[in-house]
C-alpha cells in the first residue's frame, strides 16, 4: 500500500495527431483500486506527446489537453491505463496493482532511492498522511507507534518540550543514543541542550531541535533502523537514521493549499493527594509551614484542590499555506506555516514560523539542478520545573490554603516562610525561561546523467541556527541564590555543513545480472559556539536585564566545539533477474576528533535479499499470487565506526568558579569535564539482522519479522573514575553493550474494494540493551543529568544488566535481606546505591486501524507499552511535603527487622511522623519505582473529503475537514501523571532520563479540528 | 558533450586529490580555542593555592569544625547536625574535593616547574601537595599517593592505597624535596611573576619556612610512636620554620568580588540565611553559634579551670544580644538544649533557648568575616609545636618560652593590645603556669588548649584531640561527647569512645572497592589511625 514518487519514467514515442480542437484543462484524482488511497507521483501524459505532469500527494493532477487526445496514467507497480479525454473536464482514475512487483521505494543514503524489495535490511516508511493524522507539532512525536523498533518518549506536557527517540535501544553508555536526522539528503541537528543557563537539566529542559521542522512540509519519512541500513551515513549510523524527504511539487498547474487546525488540551492525569492532614509541622498546625504535617482537617473545613485548579485548558492553532506545481521540466513547492501553541499553564508557549521553498528543474536532457531553503523562527517560553521551587511546587502547597491567593497588597509574593517555596503562580509570572531560534536549512544539488549507465550527483547543504536563551528570576523569590534577582543568558550558534558527491555506474551482464557501483565523497563540518553570561542582584528590582546589575556580579564564558569528518564510501549492488540482490558497502572516515594516527578508520557491511515468490516462479514451482503473494528473506551484517567528541584527547583548563573550587583566580583543571585521553581509538558497532517479509491473499495480509543483534565494543566512554585517580570522569575506550530484539510489522486489509475499506497496521518491537563489559572495577555507569528526588535515584547502566537501569537508594539490609534498624527502631538508608529497576519496556506496539467509507476516513492508533519502570520522583516530593497518600499512616509501627548495633530482633514501636517520612522514608527509592506500562488511544482522527463533484462548481479543487483526539484514553497502573515522561528531557545521553517522573509539566490529552482547502 | 564529461571527471579527480592532500589541515580543528590545555607554571600557582584552600581545606574543616566542637547547629533536624553528632558516612566529600579539584593542579604545577626550569614552582607545589596529603592521611589513614594522577600517564582506574606510615614518609620526602628546590637559585621565572603567589608574594624564604613548618607539624604527630618520635628533629624544623609575626601561610579572601571570593564561614559555605532574626524558622545556618566548650577555652585557664577571660574572645566571638554575655551551646544539643557544659564541668543554663542568648557563629569575628583569612599553618602553631616537643624532651624552660611566644603571637595577630596581653599573661603566671609545666599532662593541657584557640576551625585540632585521647585532663571537664550521638556506631555507655577516623567516600568505595577494603562506618569511625596507636 505504500508508494513513492517515481522520478524517472520512460514513455514510448507515438505518432502525434494534428487535430484542431479546443484545448481544455483536465483535472482529477488518481487512487489505488486496491485500497482507495490516493496515489501520489503518478505520471499523467498525453499519449504521443513528451512531457506531462505527476499527481500530488493527494493523487490530484491538472493537465491541458485537446478534447480528442488520450491521457496515459502510469505508476510503478501498477497497470497503466489510457483514457480518452472526449471533452471531459474531470477524469478520476483507479489504478490496479501489478501484483508481480511490490516496488515501494525507500530513501537510503544521501537521497538515493532504492526499491525496498532489493534491500537486505529493515526500513520502514511513514507517509505524509500518517504524520498529519497524529497532529503533533514535534515531528519526533509524529513517529510514535508508526515504526517498529522506534521508541519515543515525550518529556512533558509543556509546549515545545523535547521528545527522545531511540531506535533498537541504545548503543552508547554515555553518549548520544538518538538517530541521525537527515533532511533532503543533508544531516540536520536534532540535539537537545542539557542544562542551559547554569540550571540542571531537570529544571529547564530545552526542546529537541527537530521541533523546528514543519510536519506539513514532509512528503515521507524513512526510518533506517540498523547500522546496516545507515552505514553510508557514517559515524552516527549505529543509532540508525531518520531520513526526511520534503514535498517536491507535482500535479501540473499551480495549486494552493491552505490548512489549519485548532487544538484544545487539558492535563490527562494527575497524582492523587491526601486530604486528611493540613498545614503544619510535627503534627501541630502552623500558618508558616510549607508542608502538610499538621493536624487532621476539621470536619467541614475547606480542602482546596490546588493541583486540579492549577492547570487550565490549553489552546493551539496552526496555519499552513503552500503553493506547488510542476511542468515537465520543473517542480516547485513553497510553504509558509505558523504554529502558536499554548500550554496547560500560562507563560508556557511554543511559537513557530516556517518558510520553505523547494525547486528543481531540468537543464537540457541530462542535467537536473535543484535546491531548497527553509527559514524557521521558533520562540518558546517555558518555566522552571524539577524542584519545589518550580511550577510543580503545587505539590507542596498545604490544602487548607488557596494557592491562587499569592500576592500581597503591595504586589510582592505571599510566601509561607522564607525557607519555603515560591508560589507556583508567582513562578509562572516571575521566573520565565525563553528561547528564540533563528534557523536556516538550505541546500543545492545537481544530478547529471551523461550516459544511461553513468550518474553523477552532488549536494551541498547547511543547517545553521542561532539560539538565544534567557532565564530570569525576579527579586522576591525565596531561592537563596537569587534573592535579589538573577539572570542567565546564552547565545548559541550551531552549524552543520555537508558536501556529498556520488558517481554511480551501472552495467548489465547478459540479460539477467545488473551491477551498479557508487563511489562517493562526503565532507562534514560542524561547529557549535555558545556565549554564556549570568548575573545576579538587580539594582532596580523591577527590571530584568543583565545591564541592571553591578559588574562584579557578572560572569561570562564562551565555548566553541568543532568537528570535521572527511570520508570516502562505496556502494556495490548486484542483482539477478530482480530476484536475488547482493549489496556491499564500505566507508572510510577521517575524523578530526581522534588522535592523528587513528584518525582514519574503515568499516564494511554486506547484505543480501531473495524474493522467494519470484524465485519459485522462476523455478516453475508457483504460478499465481492469490495465496502466497510475496515473500522475501533478507540478512545483513554490518560494522560501523564512531569517533570521539571534540577535544576528548586532552584535559582542558578552565577558570570556572563554583562552591567546590571557589574562585580559582586563574586556570585550574576543569574537573567538571572528563579527563582527556590522547590514546583513544574509534569504537565499532557490529550488527547482524535477518528478516522475512511475507504477504498473502493478494497482499491483503502481510507480515514482516526482523531479528537483530548488535554489539558496541570498546566504546569511547566518559566514565566515572575513583576520585583518587585525580578525576571524577575520564574519557577512555572500554565497555560494551549488546542490543537484541525482534520487530514485527503486520499489515492487513480485512476489507478492500467497494465503498468501505478497512486496514490494520501493527508495529511491534521488543529490545534488550545489556551492558556486557565495563572498564576498571565499575559495576555501573551513572548519568548525573538524570538525578531525581533530592538525589535519591538517577539513571544508570548496570554491568550485566540493563543500559536503562535506575540507580537509587535502598534500605540497609543484612545478607538475609532483613532490615537493619537503628537503635530507635527505624530502618536506615544504605549509602550504597542499588539497581531499582529497568526502565526499558518489555515491548512496544502501535496498532493503527484505518477505515474508509466513501468520502470519510477514520483512523485511530492504539499504543501499547508493556513493562518499563518509572521512577516516581513526583510522588517522592509529595511524601516530603506530607501530601502523599503514602503518608496517611501517621501512627506507630514496629518495623520487622534487626537492630543493627545489637543484632536483636526489633520490638520497638516508633511513630511514623514527619521526621520518618521526610528524612528516612523519602530517602529510599524502592517504593517510588512503579510499572510504567500503558495502553492508550494515541490518536483517533476523522476526515471528510468533500466530493469533487460539489467542488468543481465552486472552483475549489479539494476541501476536507478533520477532527482528531489525542491521548483520549490512557490505561495504566502508574499512580502519577502520564508515565510517558523524561524528567531531564531528551538531551541526556547514555542511559537517558526517560522513565523519570520528576516534577515536570504533566502530559495532556486534547482534540483538534481543522480544514484543508486546495484551489 | 564528451569533452565536458572528460573535463568534469578530470576536475573531480583533481578535486579529490586536493582534498586528500589538504585533509590533514582540514581535520586540524581538535583544539579548544577557549580553554588551553597548558599554561605556564606562573599562571597555575594561584589555582594550586586557591583550590588547596577552597576545595581541600575548607571541605576538610567544614564538618570537622563540628566534630571538634567549635561550632554548634541550631536545629535537631536536618543534615547540619550530622557532623556534630558524628553521623559521618561515605557521603563525606573531603576526599573527592582534595583528590579531584585540588591536587591535580598541584601535580601540574610541579611538572611545569621542572619542565620550565623553575624549581621554585616545584618547591611550592610539593609543599602544597604535602599539606594536602597530610590532611587526607590524618582524616582517613591510608591514602592514594603513588598511583594518583601524575600528569604524564593515563589515570589509574583502581589506584592502590598506601598505609599511613608510608604516606608520612612520602610527605616528609616531599617537604625535603621542596626545601631543596627552594634552595636552588636558578629559576627561569620567579614565583610571583604572574602575581599568583597570593601567600607570600614571591618570597621564597617564607615558602621554605612554610615547608619547614609543615615538617614540624607532621613529625610532631608521631608523639604516640615512641620509636619514631624525635623531639630534636621537630625542634630543628621549628627553628627553620616561621620565626616572626606576619609570615603565616594563610589564604587571603577578597572583598567586593564574586561570592566565591568570600570566606565561606561568612557566606556561601552554608551561612547565607534568608532572615536576620535568629529565632526565625528560616535562620538555620550550618553552624548557629560557637560551642560552650570553645567559650570555656577562652574564659578559663587550663589545669585549675580558674575563670579568666581571654581577651581574644571578643576578637573571635560576639556576645549574646540579650545580655551581652559570651555563651555557647552544647555540641549536638541544638538551641533547645540550652547552654553547654561550663568550664568546671557543671551544666550550663538549660533555660537559655532563645536565639538571642547566643552570639552568631558567622560574621562574628576574626575567623568568620567576609575577608577573614584562613590559616594553613601559623607562626603561633609552630611555637606551640616547639613547646610540646621541648616539654616532651624535658626542656621545661624552653617549652615555656616557646609556649609564651606561641600564645602571644596569636594574640598580637588577633589585634589584642599589649596591655591586655600583659594582663592575661600575668593571670596565667599567677595561676601557676610554670609549676604546671613541670607536669607533662598539665603542660600539655596548656599547650593543647592554646592550640585549640590558635587553630580555630582548622582540622589540625582533631589530630591534637586524638593524640590527647580526648582527655579531660588536657581539655578540661567540659569536653564531653555530643548529645544525640550516633549510637548506631558509638557505644552510648562508653564515654571514652571517640571518633578516630573518617569513612572513605562512596565514589571511592564503589569504583575502587578492592583497595578501599572495609569501609563500614563502624570500622572507619572507631579504628584509630596509625599514629593514633602506640
Amino acid at each position: 500500500m505504500k508508494r513513492k514518487l517515481l522520478m524517472l519514467f520512460w514513455c514510448t514515442l507515438v505518432l502525434t495527431t494534428q487535430v484542431m480542437a479546443q484545448q481544455i484543462t483536465v483535472t482529477g484524482k488518481v487512487t489505488s483500486a486496491d485500497d482507495g488511497l490516493p496515489l501520489p507521483g503518478v505520471s499523467v501524459k498525453i499519449k504521443g506527446k513528451t512531457g506531462g505532469v505527476s499527481t500530488d500527494t493527494e493523487g490530484r493532477y491538472s493537465i491541458k489537453a485537446e478534447s480528442n487526445e488520450t491521457l496515459v496514467f502510469s505508476f510503478i507497480g501498477t497497470v497503466s491505463q489510457e483514457i480518452a479525454v472526449n471533452g471531459a473536464k474531470v477524469i478520476n482514475v483507479k489504478l490496479k496493482q501489478d501484483s508481480k512487483t511490490l516496488n515501494e521505494v525507500a530513501v537510503t543514503a544521501f537521497g538515493v532511492k532504492q526499491e525496498i524489495r532489493s534491500l537486505g535490511f529493515s526500513t520502514q516508511n511513514v507517509k505524509a498522511q500518517e504524520i498529519v493524522d497524529s497532529q503533533q507539532p514535534n515531528i519526533v512525536n509524529a513517529l510514535q507507534g508508526k515504526v517498529a523498533g522506534v521508541q519515543i518518549t515525550n518529556s512533558s506536557g509543556a509546549a515545545g518540550s523535547s521528545a527522545n527517540i531511540m531506535i533498537r535501544g541504545g548503543s552508547s553508555l554515555s553518549g548520544n543514543n538518538q538517530p541521525l536526522f537527515i533532511l533532503d539528503g543533508i544531516p540536520v541537528d536534532n540535539s537537545t541542550p542539557v542544562g542551559q543557563g547554569g540550571f540542571a537539566a531537570s529544571v529547564g529542559p530545552a526542546s529537541n531541535r527537530a521541533v523546528d521542522i514543519n510536519p506539513e512540509d514532509i512528503e515521507t519519512i524513512t526510518v533506517l533502523k540498523g547500522p546496516a541500513a545507515a552505514a553510508l551515513y557514517g559515524i552516527r549510523a549505529a543509532s540508525g537514521a531518520v531520513v526526511i524527504t520534503t514535498k517536491k511539487g507535482s500535479g501540473g498547474a499551480a495549486r494552493v493549499t491552505y490548512q489549519n487546525s485548532f487544538s484544545f488540551d487539558h492535563v490527562n492525569k494527575l497524582p492523587e493527594m491526601q486530604s486528611q492532614f493540613k498545614q503544619g509541622e510535627q503534627g501541630v498546625y502552623s500558618a508558616t509551614a510549607q508542608n502538610s504535617w499538621g493536624p487532621a482537617f476539621a470536619p467541614g473545613e475547606k480542602v482546596y484542590d490546588n493541583l486540579g485548579n492549577f492547570f487550565k485548558n490549553a489552546f493551539a492553532q496552526t496555519h499552513d499555506v503552500s503553493v506547488s506545481g510542476s511542468s515537465d521540466l520543473t517542480h516547485y513547492y513553497t510553504s509558509a506555516s505558523l504554529v502558536d501553541q499554548g500550554s496547560i499553564v500560562d507563560n508556557s508557549t511554543f511559537k513557530k514560523k516556517s518558510f520553505r521553498i523547494n525547486a528543481d528543474t531540468k537543464v537540457g536532457e541530462k542535467l537536473t539542478v535543484g535546491g531548497n531553503a527553509n527559514y524557521v523562527r521558533t520562540d518558546r517560553e517555558y518555566l522552571s520545573q524539577g524542584s519545589a521551587n518550580g511550577i510543580m511546587g503545587v505539590l507542596y502547597w498545604p490544602r487548607n490554603l488557596d494557592m491562587k491567593d499569592y500576592l500581597n497588597p503591595d504586589g510582592s509574593q505571599k510566601i509561607l516562610n522564607t525557607t519555603g517555596n515560591d508560589n507556583p503562580y508567582w513562578t509562572i509570572q516571575n521566573k520565565p525561561f525563553t528561547s528564540n531560534v533563528n534557523r536556516i536549512i538550505a541546500q543545492g544539488n545537481l544530478d547529471y546523467n551523461p550516459f544511461s549507465f553513468l550518474n553523477f550527483s552532488y549536494r551541498l547543504g547547511t543547517d545553521y541556527y542561532t539560539e538565544s536563551f534567557k532565564s530570569i528570576r525576579m527579586p522576591g523569590t525565596v531561592e537563596t541564590d537569587a534573592l535579589k534577582g538573577a539572570i542567565a543568558e546564552s547565545l548559541g550558534t550551531t552549524q552543520i555543513t555537508t558536501s556529498t558527491a556520488i558517481l554511480t555506474g551501472k552495467k548489465k551482464i547478459g540479460s539477467d545480472i545488473n551491477l551498479s557501483l557508487s563511489i562517493g565523497n562526503n565532507i562534514e563540518m560542524s561547529s557549535a559556539q555558545v556565549v554564556n553570561s549570568a548575573s545576579a542582584n538587580f539594582i532596580d528590582p523591577t527590571f530584568a536585564s543583565i545591564n541592571n546589575t553591578r559588574s562584579q556580579d557578572r560572569t561570562t564564558s564562551e565555548s566553541l566545539t568543532r568537528r570535521r569528518i572527511f570520508s570516502w564510501f562505496g556502494d556495490f549492488n548486484a542483482d539477478w533477474k530482480g530476484i536475488a540482490y547482493l549489496n556491499f558497502k564500505g566507508r572510510n572516515d577521517w575524523s578530526s576528533t581522534l588522535p592523528v594516527k587513528d584518525q582514519s578508520f574503515f568499516y564494511p557491511s554486506v547484505s543480501a535479499s531473495v524474493i522467494l515468490t519470484d524465485l519459485l516462479k522462476e523455478l516453475g514451482a508457483k504460478s499465481d499470487d492469490r495465496i502466497f503473494s510475496y515473500g522475501k528473506i533478507r540478512a545483513a551484517f554490518s560494522n560501523v565506526g564512531k569517533d570521539a567528541a571534540p577535544y576528548s584527547l586532552s584535559t582542558a583548563l578552565a577558570t570556572l568558579t563554583n562552591s567546590f573550587t571557589i574562585n580559582p583566580r586563574g586556570f585550574i583543571i576543569n574537573s567538571n569535564n572528563a579527563f582527556g585521553n590522547p590514546s583513544l581509538v574509534p569504537e565499532f558497532t557490529r550488527a547482524f539482522e535477518a528478516g522475512v517479509d511475507l504477504r498473502f491473499i493478494k497482499n491483503r495480509f502481510g507480515i514482516d519479522i526482523t531479528y537483530y543483534n548488535s554489539k558496541s565494543d570498546n566504546q569511547i566512554l566518559i566514565t566515572r573514575t575513583p576520585p583518587s585517580s585525580g578525576s571524577f570522569l575520564a574519557t577512555l575506550n572500554g565497555g560494551s553493550i549488546q542490543n537484541r530484539g525482534v520487530e514485527i510489522v503486520l499489515n492487513t486489509k480485512p476489507i478492500t474494494g467497494g465503498d468501505f475499506r478497512w486496514s490494520i497496521d501493527v508495529n511491534f518491537a521488543h529490545n534488550t540493551s545489556t551492558v556486557k563489559e565495563l572498564p576498571g572495577k565499575l559495576d555501573r555507569i551513572e548519568i548525573s543529568d538524570a538525578w531525581a528526588a533530592a538525589n535519591v535515584a538517577q539513571g544508570a547502566a548496570f554491568l550485566g544488566g540493563s543500559l536503562f537501569g535506575i540507580n537509587g537508594n535502598v534500605w540497609k539490609r543484612n545478607a538475609q535481606g532483613q532490615l537493619l534498624l537503628d537503635n530507635k527502631g527505624y530502618p536506615q538508608v544504605s549509602v550504597i546505591l542499588n539497581n531499582l529497576g529497568d526502565r526499558n519496556p518489555k515491548f512496544n506496539a502501535g496498532i493503527t486501524n484505518t477505515f474508509n467509507y466513501k468520502d470519510f476516513m477514520f483512523s485511530f492508533m492504539v499504543d501499547v507499552r508493556v513493562g518499563g519502570k518509572v521512577f516516581n520522583a513526583t510522588e517522592n516530593a509529595l511524601v516530603r511535603s506530607g501530601l502523599s497518600t503514602k503518608t496517611l499512616d501517621r501512627g506507630n509501627k514496629v518495623f520487622d527487622g534487626i537492630i543493627e548495633s545489637t543484632g536483636a530482633q526489633n520490638t520497638l514501636s516508633v511513630p511514623l511522623n514527619q521526621n520518618y517520612y521526610q528524612t528516612i522514608y523519602a530517602n529510599q527509592g524502592y517504593d517510588f519505582v512503579e510499572d510504567g506500562g500503558w495502553t492508550r488511544l494515541r490518536y483517533a482522527t476523522l476526515t471528510y473529503n468533500m466530493p469533487t463533484k460539489y467542488l468543481g462548481r465552486i472552483k475549489i479543487k479539494g476541501l476536507s475537514f478533520s477532527a482528531t483526539g489525542r491521548n483520549l484514553i490512557l490505561i495504566t497502573k502508574y499512580s502519577g501523571i502520564d508515565p510517558e515522561v523524561s524528567g531531564s528531557g531528551a538531551g541526556v545521553g547514555g542511559s537517558g532520563s526517560f522513565g523519570f517522573d520528576n516534577l515536570g509539566v504533566p502530559a495532556t490529552k486534547g482534540f483538534d479540528v481543522g480544514l484543508k482547502l486546495t484551489f | 558533450m564528451n569533452t565536458i564529461i572528460k573535463k568534469g571527471i578530470a576536475c573531480l579527480a583533481l578535486g579529490a586529490l586536493i582534498t586528500v592532500s589538504s585533509c590533514k589541515k582540514f581535520l586540524d580543528v581538535n583544539v579548544d580555542p577557549n580553554n588551553p590545555t597548558k599554561v605556564s607554571a606562573a599562571n597555575r600557582l594561584v589555582g594550586a593555592i586557591t583550590t588547596s584552600n577552597g576545595a581541600a581545606l575548607w571541605r576538610g574543616s567544614r564538618e570537622v569544625a563540628g566534630l571538634t566542637q567549635y561550632g554548634v547547629t541550631k536545629l535537631l533536624t536536618g543534615t547540619n547536625l550530622n557532623a556534630e553528632t558524628w553521623r559521618f558516612t561515605a557521603s563525606y566529600f573531603c576526599w573527592q574535593n582534595t583528590y579531584v579539584y585540588t591536587m591535580p593542579n598541584i601535580i601540574d604545577l610541579i611538572n611545569l616547574g621542572e619542565e620550565e626550569g623553575s624549581p621554585c614552582f616545584v618547591g611550592a607545589g610539593k609543599t602544597l601537595l604535602a599539606m594536602n596529603f597530610g590532611m587526607l592521611a590524618d582524616q582517613y589513614g591510608a591514602i592514594v599517593i603513588d598511583e594518583f594522577y601524575n600528569g604524564k600517564t593515563q589515570l589509574s582506574l583502581t589506584p592502590k592505597m598506601q598505609d599511613q606510615q608510608t604516606a608520612y614518609q612520602r610527605i616528609d620526602k616531599l617537604l625535603d624535596d621542596a626545601i631543596v628546590a627552594f634552595d636552588n637559585p636558578v629559576n627561569k621565572t620567579t614565583l610571583n611573576s604572574a602575581a599568583g603567589d597570593i601567600l607570600f608574594q614571591g618570597d621564597v624564604s617564607k615558602w621554605k619556612r612554610f615547608a619547614w613548618a609543615l615538617k614540624a607539624r607532621y613529625l610532631n604527630h608521631l608523639s604516640k610512636k615512641s620509636d619514631l618520635y624525635k623531639p630534636a628533629k621537630i625542634i630543628e624544623a621549628c627553628t627553620k620554620a616561621f620565626n616572626a609575626d606576619g609570615m603565616d601561610a594563610e589564604f587571603p579572601y577578597l572583598p567586593n568580588g564574586l561570592q566565591t571570593d568570600e570566606n565561606p564561614w561568612y557566606s556561601w559555605g552554608g551561612f547565607v540565611v534568608s532572615s536576620t532574626n535568629p529565632n526565625d524558622g528560616g535562620y538555620n545556618p550550618r553552624y548557629f553559634t560557637w560551642s560552650q566548650f570553645f567559650v570555656n577555652m577562652l574564659t578559663s585557664l587550663p589545669v585549675t579551670n580558674t575563670m579568666v577571660k581571654d581577651p581574644r574572645i571578643s576578637r573571635i566571638m560576639k556576645p549574646a544580644l540579650s545580655d551581652g554575655q559570651y555563651r555557647g551551646l552544647r555540641s549536638g544539643g541544638g538551641l533547645v538544649g540550652g547552654q553547654g557544659i561550663l568550664a568546671n564541668g557543671q551544666n550550663g543554663d538549660a533555660a537559655k533557648t532563645n536565639g538571642n542568648d547566643y552570639g552568631s557563629f558567622s560574621n562574628s569575628g576574626f575567623y568568620t568575616k567576609q575577608t577573614s583569612p584562613f590559616p594553613f599553618i601559623t607562626y603561633s602553631e609552630v611555637k606551640l609545636i616547639e613547646a610540646e616537643a621541648r616539654l616532651r624532651s624535658g626542656d621545661i624552660n624552653g617549652a615555656l618560652t616557646a609556649y609564651e611566644e606561641g600564645v602571644k603571637s596569636n594574640m598580637r595577630k588577633l589585634g589584642v593590645t599589649q596591655a591586655e596581653i600583659a594582663s592575661y599573661w600575668s593571670a596565667q603566671l599567677t595561676d601557676g603556669l610554670a609549676a604546671h609545666f613541670a607536669n607533662l599532662t598539665q603542660g600539655l593541657s596548656h599547650i593543647m588548649r592554646q592550640k585549640y584557640i590558635t587553630l580555630c576551625l582548622n582540622p589540625e585540632t582533631w589530630v591534637d584531640m586524638r593524640r590527647s585521647d580526648f582527655s579531660q585532663a588536657i581539655y578540661g571537664p567540659s569536653l564531653k561527647r555530643p548529645l544525640n550521638l550516633n549510637t548506631v556506631i558509638f557505644d552510648a555507655n562508653n564515654d571514652n569512645q571517640w571518633i578516630r577516623g573518617m569513612v572513605y567516600e562512596t565514589n571511592e568505595q564503589t569504583r575502587n572497592p578492592d583497595n578501599v577494603g572495609d569501609n563500614s562506618e563502624k570500622y572507619r569511625l572507631l579504628t584509630p589511625l596509625w599514629w593514633d596507636k602506640n
